[in-house]
């Protein structure tokens, strides 16, 4: 009962527009802890469309990394496990898929871009080596091939002096630099989607706007579909077509960018743009943190897991989960008291 | 890079003065006479002054300091003096024996890195699996167990119960590679297995650590095939930690070769240095101290030399 | 590359690894690899005599070193050549024998051998002016001389060469040859580790190309038998002016024996060939022999089962090697050579009382000793002292002074009691040297404590910490003086030491023996150890026997001279006979096997490998 998929929705909204390359549907990841179960992703589901931005947005260990982990299949497997769901992308159920047929949508069809420029990079392989990697596997392309084709990539991820980047180490690049290498990687077999996990969050705040402008524009003429995730909704609004709101493993509210930003939904969404400094925003304006800490994922409360940081909870809340309702065109969200809240703000 | 090589080369200088002037008086507390070792315990048929006479030969007549100094100054010349047991040049005696030590310290290593690395990586591999037990169990089991000890089971069962392996002497491999191999094959593996525990558990624990970092994360969203992931990606980034054990476990090659050359009757430098002990050879005691001081050291600034070209992070101003 | 395959095969590889350590820990065989090898080398490296105390067959009165009357002439009967003599049945030729032994050979240049070390191969490579067996018989197949006599005043002796020898560098061996060797040896510069042996001889002299005379500085009978050791086999002077003692200790001295030098590589092994213009034919039998040095016992053992070597010896501590060969087809030798004797000094009180002497050698129970220190394998002491050949064995029914504490104690009380003094006995009276002692490096002594003086290696540690039980249970306290054994030899010239523990190898002669254990002027750069009035009176037998010729008159004075050292129980206390142990393959045959006495010389204990064969 709590249950209740957003597909129709979607469908409903995506109708007119391009075709779906991405869905997911009843997505359940788990791990086994110490501590106990965590069900970091419980019983998501979404769809990114073909050259969508998709945004997925929330807090730390809100299950948004463990999603995106889960498309690409790159849930460490123990301790991490998929439980449930489907991940249809081209047509197959990535769940069902084999390694060998993994490897192959990894880096070809689909790539993916993580949050730690330091360390997500290989110290100790040369920068061109690391471009021309999935060239190599992917594309098929000689060493020579690989390495020019390589530094075209970096030339279009804006990094100066590209060939002579092609023999330096990451350790010799500012961390800005090495992202812009991670997208050249990650675009380098042009693939239909792309995962940009926090892929700025590490970053300078004038550099990460430069990334993000240049994340959007390879992916706008690769045509690739992007989905984003991060915490910080300012930086979303701007690019995201779409956002996926998501709290203790739940999507709690999805819409396009522009209702849920104008119109948030949720009560934890309303907390989320007041919390975050952003681009657009004027920094005089004072920021307003989220009371509570996210629950332990071992130990949810009942009802709704966002409850008891909510200042609009009742008791209703704590009995039930909220199922996901719309609340508008093509804007759903998963909150009792939704319609109460949106009045008061 | 002149300027690290310079501070290092200093830094070696020192540390074999330290040791020569340790080695120097250590040798001297060893209740051995050497004049003793030469004429038989009983000096049967020697008159004091015969023995004096020696003593006076071989320069031990002299305060401690004096000969000392005067050993230093020849070997700045080259002059590692002459033998006291058969009075053959000390350079000579060592060269000789060097090839073996060599061959022995090479096999071992060799040992120590195939079979050290790659169970240290399969274990790591596979994690808590009945095969990381019997790694990680056998490991404990290799570093708990005396060489000689390894050595004398080694031949009891290769060599006389199963009578497939020869069970003394040496052969250089070049002289006759077939021989050579088969005679290297136990005393190599006696000297190598401890170490190949140490570098099991060093590269288990260092693969591990290197398989949850980030790039190996990228690698695999690259759609790296997992075996590439882990010989391209992982093996060498793993590598440092164990290269760091390596370079120390040449100091013990060479200690553990002492026992080992004796078990076997392998005539190399460690060898030499027990029968040196034994009589009191104070001139090739300190030549082999010396030479395996200089190989110690220059195996650290390999080792040194080979971080840089592991880690291009690590580079030596 | 291993890893290439690693998912694969990862399973096999760990199953390998651990597979072949649990193998190597099931086949432990009980043993628990102590290492004390190098331990035992020291306590064996003796030089070892051979007949057993036991052993009873009487030598023949002719050809003996010291049979012959002032002004004798003897003569060897021309050396039988394979011609005249049927070989044994089965005796086979070729092949090459190998010897496992401690790694010892320095160098091959017998003349400097380090004495201890036993120069077990120098026979094999040299024929010494004279030669001798097991029971004193003249070896003729060894010797250079093929007769001589003795002037009136026993003082020069004339050898007669024999002919046709050649050296292993093909020059002729003649008087030139021996005189240079000898003349080379007698030189205190070439330190020559030989030259105490024949130091009475003081000048050599050719009469013709086979005939040398040599003259003594005195009536030294045991010369003869000297002569029949290392110091009188001959070197090729030719190779001396090319290669020196430097080419020598490495390439080894060109002599006349039946091998050769081959190569020699320190630490592994010294390869001899047999010497093609041997002047015995038909002799050896083998191709040649190699000393292979291995260095630890265990390993020697188990080179010797899976006959990578043919003969090996295995030092009586390694009780585990003995057993397990003995429990195999190995043949054992057994070579009672070196007595053990913990010295103490007659010199000085407390030991220059009879009672106290006494006391001390009824306080150690020797069988204990053996049984403990030995596995049971030695041979407790029962004679005076263990000479060399059964002739000349001193034997009592009754050894009287066994184990017995009781006694001993009463006789330290009795002592302490006339002294002034109260048990326990713990220090060493002053000693002031006479001259002649002094000459010899003697110092004067204050008083000082009772202490067991020793090297440090592990065996002679436990054999002092043994022997100091007994002595202390009966009133004796004795101070350890551990790992300065090496300076004892000085320390009794000095007269300071109280206990020595030392191991004894006999010579081929009784004489040399007797003069080592006994004598005043023997062992011990000519100090001896004691003036003691009884110790003279001694002094005074031993050189009587030491310059006759009479045999049975000799024999007669060394059993007196040996009644008396043990009756006054001078010299030490005997603890038990050191055994040496080899063992040899089922392959190895000589004449007369497997008689052991057939084919071990009695001046070394080494093996006549020259008379050895392989029968396989």
């Amino acid at each position: 009962m709590t249950t209740q998929t957003n597909t129709e929705n979607d469908a409903a909204a995506s109708a007119d527009s391009a075709s779906t390359i991405l869905e997911v549907k009843n997505l359940s990841t788990q791990f086994r802890t110490r501590a106990g179960l965590v069900k970091a992703v419980d019983d998501v589901s979404f769809s990114v469309k073909e050259r969508e931005v998709l945004a997925i947005v929330g807090e730390s260990g809100c299950g948004k990394s463990v999603t995106a982990l889960s498309v690409m299949g790159l849930i460490p497997t123990p301790p991490g496990e998929i439980v449930g769901g489907e991940i249809m992308f081209g047509g197959k159920d990535l769940l069902q898929a084999s390694d060998d047929e993994m490897q192959e949508i990894r880096g070809g069809q689909m790539g993916m871009i993580f949050q730690e420029p330091m360390t997500s990079l290989n110290p100790v392989m040369t920068i061109g080596k690391q471009v021309a990697e999935p060239l190599r596997i992917h594309l098929g392309l000689s060493k020579a091939a690989a390495r020019v084709r390589a530094g075209e990539l970096l030339s279009l991820v804006g990094l100066p002096d590209p060939l002579e980047k092609l023999d330096d180490y990451p350790h010799q690049m500012s961390g800005g630099q090495r992202q812009r290498v991670m997208i050249a990687m990650a675009m380098s077999c042009e693939p239909k989607l792309l995962i940009a996990d926090e892929a700025t969050t590490a970053l300078d705040v004038t550099v990460q706007a430069q990334v993000l402008e240049l994340l959007i524009r390879v992916a706008e003429e690769f045509g690739t579909a992007l989905i984003i995730i991060t915490h910080n909704l300012g930086i979303v609004a701007r690019y995201a077509h779409r956002v996926n709101v998501m709290y203790a493993g739940k999507i709690r509210e999805s819409g396009t960018a522009a209702d849920v930003y104008k119109n948030p939904g949720h009560p934890y969404t309303a907390g989320l743009l007041s919390s975050v400094p952003s681009l657009m925003q004027s920094t005089s304006g004072k920021l307003q943190s989220i009371e509570g800490e996210i629950p332990d994922l071992t130990d949810l409360p009942s009802g709704c897991a966002f409850g008891p940081r909510c200042p609009y909870v009742q008791d209703r809340c704590r009995l039930e989960d909220p199922p996901l309702e719309n609340v508008g065109d093509d804007h759903i969200s998963a909150c009792w008291e939704s319609a109460q809240f949106r009045g008061t703000t | 890079m002149t300027r690290y090589l310079l501070s290092r080369l200093g830094q070696s200088i020192v540390v074999f003065l330290i040791v020569s002037v340790v080695v120097f008086f250590a040798v001297r507390t060893v209740p051995q006479d050497p004049i003793y070792a030469l004429v038989g315990e009983d000096a049967e048929g020697y008159t004091p002054a015969q023995i004096e006479t020696i003593r006076e030969e071989f320069g031990l007549n002299r305060p401690l300091p004096v000969q000392y100094m005067s050993w230093v100054g020849d070997a700045l010349k080259g002059d590692w003096g002459l033998s006291f047991q058969n009075k053959l040049p000390v350079i000579d005696l060592i060269k000789k024996r060097i090839p073996f030590t060599l061959t022995l310290a090479v096999g071992a290593m060799a040992i120590s890195i195939v079979f050290g690395i790659s169970t240290g990586v399969i274990a790591a591999l596979t994690r808590n699996s009945k095969w990381d037990m019997m790694a990680t169990g056998s490991a404990m089991f290799a570093v708990a167990v005396p060489e000689f000890w390894l050595a004398l089971m080694m031949i009891l069962f290769f060599g006389v119960t199963l009578g497939i392996l020869p069970v003394y002497g040496a052969v250089l491999i070049w002289d006759d590679p077939i021989e050579g191999f088969r005679l290297l094959i136990m005393p190599a593996f006696a000297l190598g297995i401890g170490g190949a525990a140490t570098l099991m558990r060093q590269s288990r624990s260092s693969m591990l650590e290197t398989m949850g970092e980030d790039y190996i994360r990228t690698a695999r969203s690259k759609g790296v095939k997992e075996k590439t992931v882990i010989i391209v990606h992982a093996l060498r980034n793993s590598l440092l930690p164990v290269v760091t054990i390596l370079g120390l476990r040449i100091g013990r090659v060479l200690g553990g070769a002492v026992v080992i050359e004796t078990m076997f009757s392998w005539p190399g430098l460690g060898q030499l240095a027990v029968s040196s002990l034994q009589k009191a050879d104070y001139p090739v005691i300190m030549a082999i101290v010396m030479f395996s001081s200089a190989a110690v050291i220059i195996a650290n600034f390999v080792t040194d030399i080979a971080y840089s070209y592991i880690d291009p992070r690590i580079r030596y101003a | 590359m291993l890893i290439l395959s690693i998912r694969k095969y990862s399973s096999q590889l760990v199953l390998l690894l651990a597979g072949v350590l649990l193998i190597a820990a099931i086949s432990c065989g009980g043993s628990d690899g102590d290492d004390d090898s190098a331990a035992a080398a020291t306590s064996t490296s003796a030089p070892a005599a051979t007949a057993k105390p036991e052993a009873t067959a009487k030598p023949e009165a002719t050809l003996k070193p010291g049979t012959n009357p002032i002004s004798a002439t003897a003569t060897a009967a021309p050396v039988a050549t394979k011609a005249d003599v049927a070989e044994p049945e089965l005796l086979k030729r070729g092949g090459v024998l190998k010897y496992g032994a401690d790694p010892n050979n320095n160098h091959v240049f017998f003349q400097q051998y380090t004495p201890g070390a036993g120069a077990f191969w120098a026979m094999t490579v040299g024929d010494p002016l004279m030669a001798y067996g097991a029971d004193s018989e003249w070896l003729k197949e060894k010797s250079m001389a093929v007769s001589f006599d003795v002037s009136s005043d026993a003082q020069t002796l004339t050898f007669k060469l024999r002919e046709g020898v050649k050296m292993h560098d093909g020059t002729d061996y003649n008087a030139a040859v021996q005189k240079f060797s000898l003349d080379w040896v007698l030189d205190p510069d070439n330190t020559a580790v030989t030259r105490p042996q024949i130091a009475t001889i003081d000048k050599v002299t050719v009469i013709d190309e086979f005939t040398i005379e040599l003259h003594i500085s005195r009536v030294y009978t045991p010369i003869l038998s000297a002569l029949g050791m290392m110091g009188g086999m001959p070197f090729s002077p030719t190779a001396w002016e090319e290669q020196g003692a430097d080419g020598f200790k490495q390439n080894g001295a060109p002599s006349n024996g039946p091998f050769r030098v081959k190569e020699w590589i320190q630490g592994t092994r010294t390869t001899f060939e047999a010497h093609p213009d041997y002047w015995n034919e038909g002799k050896p039998y083998l191709d040649g022999w190699i000393w292979e040095e291995i260095g630890d016992s265990q390993v020697r053992g188990a080179a010797l089962t899976t006959g990578a070597i043919d003969l090996a010896q295995i030092p009586p501590s390694d009780t585990d090697t003995v057993a397990a060969l003995r429990a195999g087809d190995a043949h054992p030798f057994v070579n009672f050579a070196g007595v053990r004797i913990s010295h103490h000094n007659a010199a000085r009180a407390p030991f220059d009382d009879k009672r106290v002497r006494i006391a001390a050698q009824m306080a150690l129970d020797r069988q204990a000793w053996n049984d403990v220190l030995l596995g049971g394998e030695g041979h407790t002491y029962m004679g005076s002292v263990l000479p060399p050949t059964s002739g000349f064995a001193f034997e009592v029914d009754e050894y009287p002074y066994e184990y017995n504490p009781e006694k001993a104690r009463e006789l330290l009380e009795e002592y302490a009691a006339e002294k002034g003094l109260t048990l326990p006995l713990t220090t060493m009276s002053a000693f002031t040297c006479s001259a002649a002692q002094a000459e010899a490096g003697c110092v004067d002594l204050v008083e000082q404590p009772i202490s067991i003086v020793t090297t440090s290696s592990a065996e002679n540690v436990k054999r002092a910490e043994f022997e100091a039980a007994y002595f202390n249970a009966v009133g004796f306290e004795v101070t350890m003086d551990l790992g300065s054994g090496n300076e004892a030899p000085r320390t009794f010239v000095s007269k300071d030491a109280s206990f020595s523990l030392r191991g004894f190898g006999v010579r081929p002669h009784p004489s040399g023996s007797f003069d080592s254990y006994m004598g005043v002027g023997g062992y011990w750069n000519n100090g001896g150890w004691s003036t003691a009035p009884k110790q003279l009176e001694l002094q005074a037998i031993l050189e009587a026997a030491a310059a006759t010729y009479d045999y049975s008159e000799q024999v007669q004075l060394y059993k007196d001279a040996q009644e008396l050292y043990m009756l006054e129980a001078l010299g030490g206390v005997k603890s038990a006979n050191n055994p040496t142990f080899w063992f040899s393959n089922s392959n190895v045959k000589w004449e007369g096997w497997p008689n052991d006495k057939a084919v071990m010389f009695p001046s070394d204990s080494s093996m006549k490998v020259y008379n050895m064969w392989l029968d396989n």
